[in-house]
């Protein structure tokens, strides 16, 4: 019955509200970034090791409500992110860069949600082709729950990106 | 018996925030703040525009010309981009999505438009581009807390 209580008083404090919000315990919000950040550096990766535009969409969530923003316009659904990956690819005839990016927030939003907002650059051979992007992305686990510790990053998929070309890097 | 039953309503209480699904109610809640917003700006009324975004320094504001964070800046850039209600024009907003990601979390993405009578040409002009707001309930009411317009 002691361990009971103890439970429910866990429970109850876990999920402190304030504003209405729920607040998460420091050592949750610590594995959330932990796992995103881990997300973004495989798809960095990828893109780093000269994979195509289309090589990334396994991070993205496969949903009829997955939005991307992009200055040509918003694509709804994943099935519009995965043509408009596949033009990006079959226009390209060399990976533009190394990519590198670094982070200006990173929210964890509740458990199972997080928000990040970076900037990414586009560091080309000719200098003159280097650019830069920022980038605001929600995150939400939607894939394998029960996948092992090591692989929990992997639970993570792109459910909303919006991309800004810098204007100075134009 | 009376402290378990204490608990277990505290329990209920603090986990009611998610047992509810009312996606519907807070879209529309959150489309009457559009709503409001668009008739401030074509009021000519940037107070009441500014009045829907989130009055903290943690607000963000992401264009192609950077990331602004903080009210009083994003104010500040509004008034010194559009000082009169001329130069504001008329605004128009289409939504492509409103979605709900937590009880006090949603994300909304669509297209902006301001029609003007430009100065030079004395044409009438329109300049559009897409966005994605990010909205957060605070003290029951929806703020947008991060603006990425491209």
């Amino acid at each position: 019955m002691k361990f009971q209580y103890l439970a429910l008083i866990i429970m109850f404090f876990s999920l402190e509200k304030v504003n209405g919000q729920t607040v998460l315990s420091p050592k949750v919000e610590k594995e959330i970034r932990q796992e995103i950040i881990q997300n973004m550096d495989e798809e960095l990766k990828i893109l780093n090791s000269g994979g195509s535009p289309e090589a990334i969409l396994p991070f993205f969530w496969q949903s009829d409500s997955l939005t991307f923003c992009v200055p040509q316009g918003v694509l709804v659904g994943f099935n519009d992110l995965k043509s408009f990956q596949t033009s990006m690819a079959s226009e390209r005839k060399s990976p533009p860069g190394k990519y590198s990016y670094h982070l200006i927030r990173l929210e964890p939003m509740s458990e199972s949600s997080a928000f990040a907002v970076g900037q990414i650059n586009v560091t080309a051979s000719d200098p003159s082709k280097s650019f830069s992007y920022h980038f605001s992305c929600i995150f939400e686990k939607k894939g394998d729950p029960k996948l092992p510790k090591k692989d929990r990053w992997k639970s993570w998929l792109i459910t909303s990106e919006t991309i800004s070309i810098d204007r100075k890097s134009k | 018996m009376k402290i378990f039953s204490l608990f277990i309503g505290l329990c209920l209480y603090s986990v009611s925030g998610y047992g509810q699904s009312l996606p519907v109610l807070e879209e529309v809640n959150i489309r009457e703040r559009l709503a409001y917003q668009l008739k401030s700006w074509n009021n000519g009324d940037l107070k009441g525009f500014m009045d829907v975004y989130w009055n903290h320094d943690s607000l963000l504001f992401i264009t192609a010309n950077g990331v602004k964070k903080g009210w009083k800046s994003v104010l500040e850039s509004y008034q010194k981009a559009f000082p009169t209600k001329e130069a504001m024009g008329e605004l128009g907003f289409e939504y492509y999505q409103i979605r709900q990601i937590t009880p006090h979390d949603a994300v909304v993405s669509g297209k902006w438009s301001v029609k003007k009578i430009s100065q030079e040409s004395k044409k009438e002009d329109t300049k559009s581009g897409f966005f994605t707001l990010r909205f957060q309930k605070i003290d029951k009411q929806w703020f947008i807390i991060s603006d990425h317009t491209n």
